[in-house]
């Protein structure tokens, strides 16, 4: 199917690729349907997680191994369960920041996805995470 | 701010049509039923940072600043 989005203009998706999130994204309640694009020349760092039932909505991601592997946090059942019982991929939701240093990933509530099943969720750990993180402290590029 | 004790299954109300229940107690953790009409949102407080940072996330770079920033060169 051809879906529109917000910065890849008109692009085609395999169905088979649509996440369900039964678990919404907090304050964003009203929408199930996203997809993960990746940009070749980006890099799997970054991702967008893009809506397919709007267009105009769209979320830039970070990958957690930016955070190193120390970022484990804790996901309780119920989000567990929204996904089918495990996940297999996560994502940061991050704000970017011309200035570099100011971005910021939220490690509290991570994307989680069963790739089989196609859910997804946006998981409030029980950890004590920052809710925004800098993602380059004291760095003036990357 | 008004403090009240209240014990397992005592309520409070606020208004004519939001009540607020304890429903367990274990050490730390208090387990609370709240029913309230639909359209009054309840939220527990540390989630208001996280729609705040999604929404910024969603209105947030452009493909074209993240380019920028890190693509590959």
């Amino acid at each position: 199917m051809i879906i529109k989005t917000r910065d890849f203009g008109e692009i085609e998706i395999d169905e088979k690729e649509i996440v369900t999130f039964k678990c919404p994204i907090l304050g964003f309640d009203d929408f199930k349907e996203f997809i993960v694009l990746i940009d070749e020349s980006i890099g799997e760092n970054f991702a967008w997680l893009q809506s397919v039932e709007e267009s105009e909505l769209c979320f830039t991601l970070a990958n957690p191994k930016l955070i190193g592997d120390d970022y484990k946090p804790h996901i309780n059942d119920d989000y567990m369960n929204a996904v089918g019982g495990s996940y297999d991929e996560m994502w940061l939701i991050d704000v970017i920041s011309e200035k570099v240093s100011d971005s910021k990933v939220n490690l509290k509530s991570p994307i989680i996805i069963n790739t089989k099943e196609k859910l997804g969720a946006q998981a409030i750990s029980e950890s004590p995470l920052p809710i925004r993180y800098q993602l380059f402290a004291g760095k003036e590029s990357v | 701010m008004l403090v009240l004790s209240r014990k397992v299954e005592e309520s409070i109300l606020i208004g004519d049509n939001i009540e607020i229940k304890i429903l367990d107690v274990t050490g730390d953790k208090v387990q609370i039923g709240i029913t309230a009409p639909k359209e009054v949102t309840v939220l527990r407080s540390e989630l208001k940072e996280t729609i705040e940072e999604n929404k910024s996330s969603a209105t947030g770079a452009s493909k074209d600043l993240l380019q920028e920033l890190f693509g590959k060169k």
